[in-house]
């Protein structure tokens, strides 16, 4: 095992390693110092601070000096630690993703911050990172150079916002949470000046008074808040491309951090090919890759595809993808239990129409109030049912080397392939009506740190257990 | 089959660990409540020597590591037995852990980390588990 690089940290490190100490002890030092040289008068409190100082960051020089990175042609050396000296040896191929990021403050200083990810970290963090001189990164990338000609595809600046706008809760919270808070709001307002003027005029007149600005500040904040938001996930987007080259897939995203995900497309998990809510009224749809190990705070996935129309996802999907291929035959739920999809919504449709006229015949007062929340209900339900209608044409499960499902998550629409030794736990549940249909409802999670599910409803209990004895040998 | 059985340097450095961790515990405590110090340094010296000269003693009479051509076992415990299997195919990487006081016995603890979970061993030489890594290595 020849090493063909050694590599040492970026100083700036050090400035991380004290950044827990940051607010509670440098800074009151430094307040501290300027106060003594003020007044000309140096105390016990001022000695204190300045010997924890010290060693704190004499700590963190010896932390930065122990660190160090060995990489050979198969695996990376990494030395770190002062107290507890810790040595991993990790194998290249076991390395899922390698994440670069750069900042401003990198901009500056000339660093970048790389994270390595295996299957073996744990859920949101990386297994280690560090900062590293731009020259070193460079250096790590020149030492495993493809022999196929890398593959861009770039994505414009309308299709990111898109992304930006229909994935993140952001424009779902300008569009439809902003003003149905402003409008139940205000006649809530409305209804309790009412009610509170028949009863004390005073209070009354108080409230009528204070109420709409109350309402209007709440409004702005909150589409504040979610323009913010926007904006946020917006520039964290642009500038989006990927790279195939052989083995090796990149993503590349961000304006003013500049951020890079490397990873094997051996490590892939699942695809997903996702449609959200507000995606279905553009029909666009985004294509996603779940990765062992790779991790961020929504788990371990990354975006390959932001937006693209039906057949150019598909399309693209079948060249990036071409193993994930799925199979012909798909169990599909049977003409006779479809119905069975709309039980829910209709249930809760019954529910909503009786707490509206029991609501409403209670508390006159707030009719207002009840009757809009009744037509906010009677949307969402709306969109319920237009689910439980995709449902009965496109749900479906094939159990074959290449696991395929199409099915709804909550609000979204997802088709999801996946190899079928990558899946973790298959769980079939029978309700006493599915028995005498002989059907039933499966759920197959994928063995990753977020532990995906794929949920298909109202299948032939038979088929399936067929397919599975098939396919797993059981 | 190779199998690796931690040194008599391991006990050393777990039993001073033990003295040490005690003895901090009786002297914040002591800081506390001083009326009782008596009673909390008789519960530490009965707690010292059942830890160190009873439990670790058999303890790593009980811990073995064994390495054969496609997994690592390893065997634990007491009172109840433990077995662990780390079969080379499921293993990501491995790691090599020294604190201060197990460098200054030329011993270090190994963690074997696979898909989402890790396992700590106990101490073992240096050299052994230089050999375990690299077993580990040459799997891959």
């Amino acid at each position: 095992m020849a090493v063909k690089l050694k590599i040492t940290a970026h100083p700036i490190m050090i400035f991380y390693y004290l950044k827990p100490f940051w607010f509670v002890l440098i800074i009151p030092l430094i307040k501290a110092i300027v106060s003594a040289v003020i007044k000309a008068e140096v105390n016990n409190v001022l000695l204190n601070e300045l010997f924890i100082s010290v060693v704190l960051i004499t700590y963190s020089v010896i932390k930065w000096k122990k660190l160090k990175i060995n990489i050979s042609s198969d695996f990376i050396e990494i030395y770190l630690g002062v107290v507890r000296r810790r040595y991993a040896n990790i194998p290249i191929n076991k390395i899922s993703t390698i994440e670069t990021t750069k900042s401003p403050l990198d901009y500056i200083f000339g660093t970048q911050k790389v994270k390595i990810n295996t299957e073996a970290g744990k859920q949101g963090s990386a297994d280690f990172w560090f900062k590293l001189n731009v020259g070193d990164v460079k250096k790590v990338t020149e030492l495993y150079p493809e022999k196929v000609t890398p593959k861009t595809i770039k994505f414009s600046a309308v299709r990111v916002a898109v992304m930006a706008a229909t994935s993140s809760s952001a424009f779902t919270g300008i569009v439809l949470v902003v003003p149905i808070i402003n409008q139940a709001v205000r006649l809530l307002g409305t209804a309790v000046t009412d009610l509170l003027l028949d009863r004390i005029n005073k209070i009354g007149q108080l409230f009528s008074k204070f109420m709409p600005p109350v309402v209007n500040t709440v409004t702005v904040v909150f589409l504040i808040s979610y323009f913010i938001a926007f904006l946020i996930s917006f520039f964290k987007s642009v500038n989006f491309k990927v790279v195939f080259a052989g083995k090796k897939t990149g993503v590349f995203s961000g304006l003013l951090v500049l951020r890079k995900v490397l990873f094997n497309t051996k490590s892939v998990n699942s695809v997903c090919i996702e449609q959200t809510p507000l995606m279905r009224f553009f029909a666009r749809y985004l294509l996603r890759v779940g990765i062992g190990g790779y991790g961020n705070r929504k788990g371990d996935r990354a975006v390959v595809v932001p937006s693209a129309k039906r057949d150019e996802v598909h399309e693209l999907f079948s060249v990036l993808f071409p193993k994930f291929e799925p199979a012909d035959n798909k169990i599909k739920p049977h003409k006779n239990t479809r119905w069975r999809f709309y039980y829910l919504p209709t249930l809760f449709l019954a529910v909503s129409v009786i707490l509206y006229l029991v609501l409403s015949y209670s508390f006159p007062v707030f009719k207002g109030l009840i009757s809009f929340g009744f037509i906010v209900t009677a949307c969402v339900l709306a969109y319920y049912y237009s689910l439980a209608e995709y449902n009965t044409k496109h749900s479906c499960i094939s159990v074959a080397p290449v696991i395929y499902a199409n099915y709804t998550r909550w609000s979204a629409t997802r088709e999801m392939f996946c190899e079928h030794n990558r899946i973790g736990i298959i769980h079939i549940t029978r309700w006493p009506v599915d028995k005498r249909k002989n059907t039933c409802n499966v759920r197959l999670t994928v063995r990753s740190e977020a532990a995906e599910s794929i949920t298909v409803k109202h299948i032939s209990y038979n088929e399936l257990t067929d397919e599975i004895k098939s396919l797993y040998q059981i | 089959m190779k199998t690796y059985l931690p040194p008599k340097s391991t006990l050393i450095v777990w039993q001073i660990r033990v003295t040490v961790l005690l003895a901090l515990l009786v002297a914040v405590l002591y800081w506390f409540i001083a009326d009782y110090f008596l009673v909390l340094f008789c519960v530490s010296l009965v707690l010292a020597v059942v830890f160190n000269l009873i439990y670790f003693p058999a303890f790593l009479r009980c811990y073995s590591i064994s390495v054969n051509q496609n997994a690592i076992i390893i065997k634990s415990g007491v009172f109840i037995k433990h077995e662990r299997i780390l079969p080379f195919p499921r293993m990501i990487y491995a790691e090599k852990q020294q604190t201060l006081v197990a460098k200054a016995f030329s011993v270090s603890a190994l963690v074997l980390r696979v898909a989402r979970a890790a396992t700590l061993t106990v101490e073992l030489k240096d050299n052994d588990i230089a050999e375990i890594m690299k077993a580990v290595a040459k799997w891959q």
